[in-house]
This record gives structure tokens, sequence and C-alpha cells, in this order.
């Protein structure tokens, strides 16, 4: 078990991949010579050399429609993509091509391809660049979407999805590639569609996924001061979604939180909330509340970002809402 | 506002109602509180009381007739209300016809206090009350009457914690319930229960209640007892606490304003004595009525107490047998409490704690110490109704009476 960094993690996962199966390669802007924008693909280049360590053009569109065309022909791309809010350049690509080459070919034509790069807001970079795509593109059939930071759940799920035979979105996060964790060496595998309990609690079950685990945690220790026992959920992988795991947990403390980042309106935190009223009704003693983006355009201003985003205080708030405190 | 009346359910094994009559007829003024019916249940005929003043418009269900529970029975409204339209709005609410009653659960309305929480009614009842999905579920699984439950949630949902105090997260905030060791048993109300719990509270909240105590030489009393009853056949014995409510009857009789009820435009006095008994029952207690107690004899007190103590232990008092008190004695004497204290029995002024006769030391007259057989009792008062002197004055008659029983028997 090694302390790796977030890159080093997605870094080893790519690499033990690509020194398993040589139909696996690297693809994106500056993820060769530059090492990647982010540091991701650090020494990768000199390891496996340029013709599977692959500079691509500025062209999201350009390069994820090689990668569909890759797959289509048996190789196994990794496309990189300098952050997701890039990629909606790119979403005809993997909305009508990647998503449903499977589907429209009659079988046909596998589409094994990894889309990964950092998404949400990071520091200060407005509007454009601050985006939450989980769901919009958890809202197409087709595609499997994982998105966490942790170190070593994003080792395992890396290689899981690598070797997934469907495209797999990667939704990863700017501000945390630097954060370290314990990751098991070598064949570490943490399967698609499975969730994990980060803490337990019995008061309040508070689903939260990527960075907004973090949140939660912090929330969690907060509450407990309070007496509040807060069970943390992350889901991992949205598509699938490990529902039973939210399930289990509702019905054991009847009160659910969403944490997500993201806007609120049609958002996945809306999904949970709506199959939780379904298949926990009578288990329900409150109704479940969300805490999400404010419905704005993020702003560049480093106070008003922090207040759009989901804090500590609402989600303590919508906490003590559901326990009617 | 018209108000429709319907068939109560009156005893726990009461499947239907059946009319014995009508004491007013249509058109005739009805006051709430005031009986207006004589119902036949499997057990007994009872008087109903009108669930609301005015005018009883439309008798629905005849003298001889019957109907199932909660069937509509009457209308009662303003004398110039149409009582078909109240009626109609009635059947529309209920979402159905009168006849379609019968398949209805009983659902509890407040013109039918002596309805009893039946179990298959629960689920059904539910219906109108807000409550969370969860504390429904809890409610059908214990067989808890949401309607008796306060919600503490928004517009006053009911939730979980208001259904179980151990839950987790109310043991964190209330840890005088945390569960100890040992577990925690849920006894669920009994009515009995809940009467106890409404009634008292209501006493100990409304009446500003005040407390004298005196103690009696029961040396005498005692002596005199004993002779007589060595003389008496067994089914004329008389106790001690027999003896309280003879001598208090009379002692009332010289004190009416002891015998007397806090109104909210005046103070009813009465000039009947009828002693309401404290009766310890398994599960709660209850408070038969000895009447006329004044004009009884210690020996018909002593027959009429043991006859209600036995029916009250079968469970099957009526209502006519512990209605209309207008004193209470309560004794605890012979479970050894020497002194305490009670609450008024509502809508009454005063309350009798009578404790054990025991032997004590006292200051005689020539100074000395002596050992005397002596009995303490309390005085509660409501204060809206007895001063102190005229209760204090009450049991300084009692005291005489007592300590010198010849008395309450040739000037009482």
């Amino acid at each position: 078990m090694a302390i790796l960094t977030l890159r080093e993690a997605l870094n080893q996962a790519m690499s033990e991949e690509m020194e398993r199966d040589p139909s696996v390669f690297l693809m994106g802007e500056e993820v060769a010579e530059y090492d990647g924008a982010y540091k991701v693909s650090k020494g990768m280049l000199a390891k496996f050399g340029p013709m599977r360590v692959v500079d691509s053009p500025i062209s999201e569109a350009g390069f994820a429609g090689l990668g569909v065309g890759a797959a289509m022909c048996g190789l196994r791309p990794i496309i990189e993509m300098m952050t997701w809010n890039f990629a909606i350049q790119a979403f005809d690509q993997i909305i009508n091509h990647a998503a449903k080459m499977l589907y429209m070919s009659g079988g046909q034509y596998k589409v094994p391809m990894v889309i990964r790069g950092p998404h949400g807001a990071a520091h200060m970079l407005s509007a454009q660049h601050s985006q939450c795509v989980d769901h919009m593109l958890v809202n197409c059939p087709g595609l499997k979407i994982i998105s966490t930071i942790d170190p070593a759940d994003a080792k395992g799920l890396m290689k899981s999805a690598i070797r997934d035979d469907n495209t797999v979105l990667f939704l990863e996060s700017e501000m945390h590639y630097g954060r370290s964790g314990e990751v098991p060496d070598g064949e570490h595998i943490v399967p698609i569609g499975v969730g994990i309990v980060k803490r337990e609690g019995t008061d309040v079950t508070l689903v939260a996924w990527n960075k907004m685990v973090l949140l939660a945690q912090d929330v969690a220790v907060e509450l407990e001061k309070e007496g509040i026992s807060v069970e943390i959920i992350d889901p991992r992988t949205l598509m699938p979604l490990d529902e039973e795991i939210i399930f289990n947990s509702v019905r054991k403390t009847n009160r659910l939180v969403v944490l997500e980042e993201g806007w609120g309106v049609a958002s996945f935190g809306c999904h949970i909330v709506d199959r939780v009223v379904k298949e926990c009704f009578d288990d329900l003693d409150a109704p479940p509340e969300r805490v999400t983006n404010l419905f704005v355009p993020m702003p560049y201003n480093e106070r008003l970002e922090h207040e759009v985003m989901p804090t500590a205080e609402r989600t303590i708030s919508a906490i003590k809402a559901v326990l009617y405190k | 506002m018209a108000t429709v009346m319907e068939m109560p359910k009156l005893s726990d094994t009461m499947a239907e109602g059946s009319v014995a009559r009508w004491l007013k007829k249509e058109g005739d003024k009805v006051s709430a509180g005031i009986p207006v019916i004589e119902i036949e249940t499997d057990k007994a005929t009872m008087e109903y009381e009108s669930p609301a003043s005015g005018v009883l418009l439309k008798i629905l269900v005849g003298d001889g007739q019957k109907c199932p529970l909660q069937a509509p029975i009457a209308i009662i409204g303003k004398a110039d209300e149409k009582w078909e339209e109240v009626f109609e709005k009635y059947k529309a609410k209920k979402g159905g016809s009168a006849a379609s009653a019968k398949s209805e659960a009983p659902k509890a309305t407040a013109s039918a206090p002596a309805k009893a929480a039946a179990p298959q009614a629960t689920s059904v009842s539910q219906v109108d009350v807000k409550a969370s999905p969860l504390a429904k579920k809890i409610a059908a699984d214990k067989g808890i009457d949401l309607k008796s439950i306060q919600g503490s949630g928004p517009n006053g949902r009911i939730v979980q914690r208001d259904l179980s105090q151990t839950s987790s997260s109310a043991a964190t905030t209330s840890p005088a319930f945390a569960v100890a060791s040992g577990g925690v048993v849920k006894i669920p109300h009994t009515n009995m229960r809940k009467t106890i719990a409404r009634r008292l509270a209501e006493s100990v909240n409304t009446a500003p209640h005040f407390f004298l105590s005196i103690s009696f030489n029961m040396a005498d009393l005692l002596n005199w007892r004993k002779s007589a009853v060595a003389k008496l056949p067994e089914d004329q014995k008389f106790s001690v606490n027999d003896l309280v409510i003879f001598l208090a009857a009379r002692a009332l009789k010289r004190h009416p304003a002891v015998n007397s009820s806090w109104q909210d435009d005046c103070v009813l006095q009465y000039g009947d004595v009828h002693i309401s008994v404290a009766v310890a029952l398994p599960n709660g207690l209850m408070t038969p009525v000895v009447r006329h107690a004044d004009k009884l004899t210690v020996v018909q007190i002593a027959q009429e107490t043991k006859r209600l103590v036995k029916i009250a232990k079968e469970g099957k008092l009526q209502p006519n047998d512990y209605a209309g008190g207008t004193f209470s004695v309560s004794n605890l004497g012979m479970t050894g409490i020497e002194d305490f204290t009670a609450i008024i029995n509502p809508p009454q002024a005063a309350i009798l704690a009578v404790g054990s006769t025991l032997p004590t030391p006292v200051v005689l007259s020539n100074g000395s110490v002596g050992v005397e057989q002596r009995m303490k009792v309390t005085l509660s008062c409501d204060h809206r109704v007895i001063d102190g002197a005229v209760g204090a004055e009450f049991l300084k008659t009692l005291k005489q009476y007592f300590e010198d029983p010849a008395t309450a028997l040739f000037l009482g």
C-alpha cells in the first residue's frame, strides 16, 4: 500500500493497463510532451512512446471522434479532456456516437473508450470553466459514468473503466489532483456500479460524490459535536447507480440529504430523491433535502463563488431540516 | 354551523346502536352536554348528551330504530337552517350516502367522547392526519391512533419522534429517555389512562389548589366502631372508610360551600351530597359515586361502597355509577400512607385525602406527653370556590364529628 496523489493513482492505473493490454492508448491535449495539463500523464510518453501517448490538436470534437473510431476498430482509447468544460465541444461525439454506436449497429460495434478529465468548479475560473456536467451526461442512455476524487477508488475504477467494453466517462477534480491517500499496489479493481459507505451513522443519510464527499465529511464531524450522527454514502459511480446502498442507509436513518455540486434543476440529486421516495416511501420521516449550486452561472468573484457552491452552512441546515431540529 | 350527531360508540363491544328514545322532539332546543337521547347498547341503556347547542332540526333515526356506529342520527343547528342542506354537505364530506356509513370505520369526532380507539380504525383514520410516511407506518404497526398524537413537525406534521421517545435521534436530545440496559417497555394508553391524564392535568392546570391538613384523635370512634361492628352480621359490617364517607357527607351538609363546583359564570352549590370514592384498579382508578351519602346510614354506605367497588373491579361501572359526584374521598390509609395531598376531581371543588390511623405522641392538655390513635386528613380545595377559612371551618366540623361522633348523629 503506497501513499499516492490522485494524479499519481490515475497515472498508475493507466500505466498498468497499458502495460497489460497493448490496445490501450492515451490521447488528448498536451498529454505527451507536456506530461498533461495537470501532470496526470507524467512520464507516460517516455515510458510508452508517441504511438501510445498522443498529443492531439486543440479540437475536442475531433479527437473524441478519433477515439470513437479507434474503439470501433478494436483499440481501447483513453481520451483526456483538459476539462469537461471543453468536452462540451465533443458532446455530439459522446452522446450521438459513443453512447449509441452499439445500439445503432445492432450490437456490431462496441466503443470501449474512456473519456476522462476534471470537472466542476475549481477556483475562480468563472462561468464557462466551472461547470458540473454529470447531470447532463447521466441523462443519456448508453454511457457509464464514474465520478470520484479518492485516489484508491480512482485507481480501481479507472482500471475497471479501461477494461469495460462500453464508453465510460470519468469525472475527476482539478483541485484534488494533489490530494493523496493510501492506494493498493498492483491489481486493485473497484467494480463499476458499487457505492461505498464513507462514514457510518444513524441519524441521517448524506449522499455525496466527487469533491462533495470532503464537504460531507467536514459537516459530519461538525454535527457529531451536536450529537447528530451522519452516514455518508459515496455512490462513486453515477451510472449505473448503486441504489441499494442508498436505500439500505435510508431504511436505517429514515432521512435523506443529497449534497451535489452542480445545479439543482433536474439534477442527479433529483434522480436519487425520486428513487428513494419511490422505494423507501414508508421509511421516510421527512421530505428529502438537496444541497446544490445556486442556480446562476458560476461567478468569478471568489466570495461569490464560495456562496454559489454548496456550503457547510447550507448542508447543516438541510440535515437539521430533515431531523426537524 | 350545524352539527350532524352520529351514533356514538358507548362500549368497547358495541357493534351497532339502537335508539331507545329521544328525550327531545324535532324543533326542541338542545344544549351541549345535556342529555338528548337514550341509546341502547349491547350492555345497557344510556343517556347521551347533545354534541352541540341549538335546535334539534331533524331526527334521522327514530325511537326503537337501529343503525351502525357513526351513522348520522340527528341534525342540530340554528332554527332557520335547512337540515337537508346540512345533511347533503355532511354526506359529501363523508364521501358517500348515509347507508354507506356501515362500511366506514369509526372516525373520531369531537361529538363522540366515549368513542374507543378501535384497532382496526387506526389505518383508516390516519388518512386525514398529517404524518410522515414513517410515522404512519409505525402507528399502523403499533396500533397507535395518530389522532391522539400532537405532531411536532412543520404544520403539525406527526413525525417519528412524536411516536417513539426511544428512537436513536430522540435519545440524543432527551437523556431522560435514554434506553437503559434493562430495556424499555412501551405500554399503550388505555382509554382510562387517557381520561385520567386529561382530567387530572386539566384540574391541576385550571383549579388553583390549596391544602389544609388536620389530624383527628380516633380513640372514641374506633372504640365505638369495634363494639358496633361486633354486634352486626357480616353483610352489615362497616369500615373506617365508610365512617369517613358518612361523617364527611354530614359535614358537607353543614358546609355547602365545600359541596360546590366552579362554572364559568357562577358557582354551583349542590343541595345533594354525592360522594365520589376513589377506587384503585389494576390499570388505573375509578371514582364511583355513593349518592345521597348524607341520608344513608353507615351500614347502607358500607353496602353501597362494596357494591360499587365490586362492579368497578369487574369493569362494569356504567356512566351513571361514576357521574355526578359533588365531593371526593381518597383513602390510602390501608396502605400505611400517613398523609398525602390529592388532586381535585373536576368539576368538584374539594377532595379529602385520608391517611393511616397511627399511634402518635401528642402533648396532652395537662402538658405531659402521651400517645393517641390519630388519623391525618388533607383537604385539597379549589380556591376559586373555597377560601381558606371556609375549608378550615369544614375541617373543624369534621374533627368534631370524628372525635365526638354523637354530635354528627344528633346535631348534624
